[in-house]
């Protein structure tokens, strides 16, 4: 079951998702990608303040990343953090 | 059973911004509940259509990238070539018309990130460099190694006598201290040139570590660097 999902989960198609999620300009999406593909995404996520794209694009960045923390922090909670 | 929130007004924002549910709605939901609730059971703050699909994209999206992270969080970025160091910057500085940028990677022994900075930023006619701050980053990082670049607003690949300055004022610095300068990448539009492939890298030491603030002006296409030319950089 994990090794089917992890098949199914496409650098491509993620990052295809984020750029919906993220609303992005066309301009903004081929910056986006070229640096995703380049750095991979947890490295993307460290260097949002570094990208050139519009500063209502880099919010919605920023909240992303956020919203992946925070979901990350509740989940080491539930198996057994404080 | 009631839970006290631990989420800050900063995540309910990132919620909101992300979905288009009401912070009003976020909150008053987030008081009694874990907020994440809402994003695994959207029914609990009556979403429209449109927060909904949000809200499921956004559902995809967090699964899909837990497992992409485990896959490429472990993958450090490392340069075997001024190519790879080419595509890396470019990816960040490329199509970068209205300002310029100087960025520096701090590099470990087997030529991995530590950490990438931003140095400096300016218009398009003026960057400031000050190279005790990147002195003080690389002291901070333990590298062993650094990688310049910046971009040209004006879209030339080739480097100015002040870039070519500036790396050695870097060089200058460093070299002393066993933290080897490995490239200058100039990023023009969306391409790239290095100053280690051009074979103009200050590689010695010429002068005695002037820690002034620099200049980078943006006399890109006036100047360039002349390969032929046998000028003496004033430093």
């Amino acid at each position: 079951m994990t090794k089917q999902m992890i098949r199914d989960v496409r650098p491509e198609k993620v990052i295809a998702l984020m750029c919906e999620i993220l609303e992005l300009t066309e301009s903004s999406e081929e910056k986006v990608i070229i640096a995703v593909r380049t750095m991979g995404l947890p490295e993307f996520f460290k260097n949002i303040e570094l990208l050139d794209v519009e500063d209502e694009k880099k919010e919605k960045m920023r909240a992303l990343k956020n919203i992946i923390e925070e979901k990350a922090k509740s989940i080491s909670t539930q198996e057994g953090g404080h | 059973m009631a839970t006290k929130s631990k989420y800050t007004d900063d995540f309910f924002r990132s919620l909101n911004k992300l979905t288009g549910i009401p912070m009003n709605k976020i909150k008053s939901y987030a008081k009694e509940n874990n907020p994440f609730n809402i994003l695994e059971h959207p029914g609990v703050v009556d979403p429209n259509d449109k927060q909904l699909e949000k809200i499921s994209k956004l559902n995809e999206f967090i699964a899909s990238y837990n497992i992409l992270k485990m896959d490429q969080e472990n993958e450090k970025i490392t340069f075997r070539s001024a190519d790879e160091s080419g595509r890396y910057f470019a990816s960040i500085l490329g199509g970068m018309k209205d300002k310029e940028r100087f960025l520096v990677a701090f590099l470990d022994n087997s030529n991995s990130i530590i950490e990438l900075k931003t140095i400096s930023e300016g218009s398009t006619n003026m960057a400031v460099v000050y190279p005790r701050d990147i002195l003080k980053m690389a002291m901070a990082n333990d590298c062993t190694s650094i990688l310049l670049s910046h971009n040209h607003p004006g879209g030339s690949l080739k480097a100015s006598k002040e870039d070519v300055a500036l790396t050695q004022r870097i060089v200058d610095i460093f070299k002393p201290l066993d933290i080897r300068v490995l490239d200058h990448i100039i990023v023009g539009g969306y391409s790239y040139s290095s100053m280690a492939e051009n074979n103009i890298l200050p590689t010695d030491k010429l002068s005695v570590a002037n820690y002034d603030p620099i200049k980078l002006s943006a006399k890109e296409d006036v100047e360039a660097y002349d390969l032929s030319s046998d000028d003496e950089m004033e430093l």
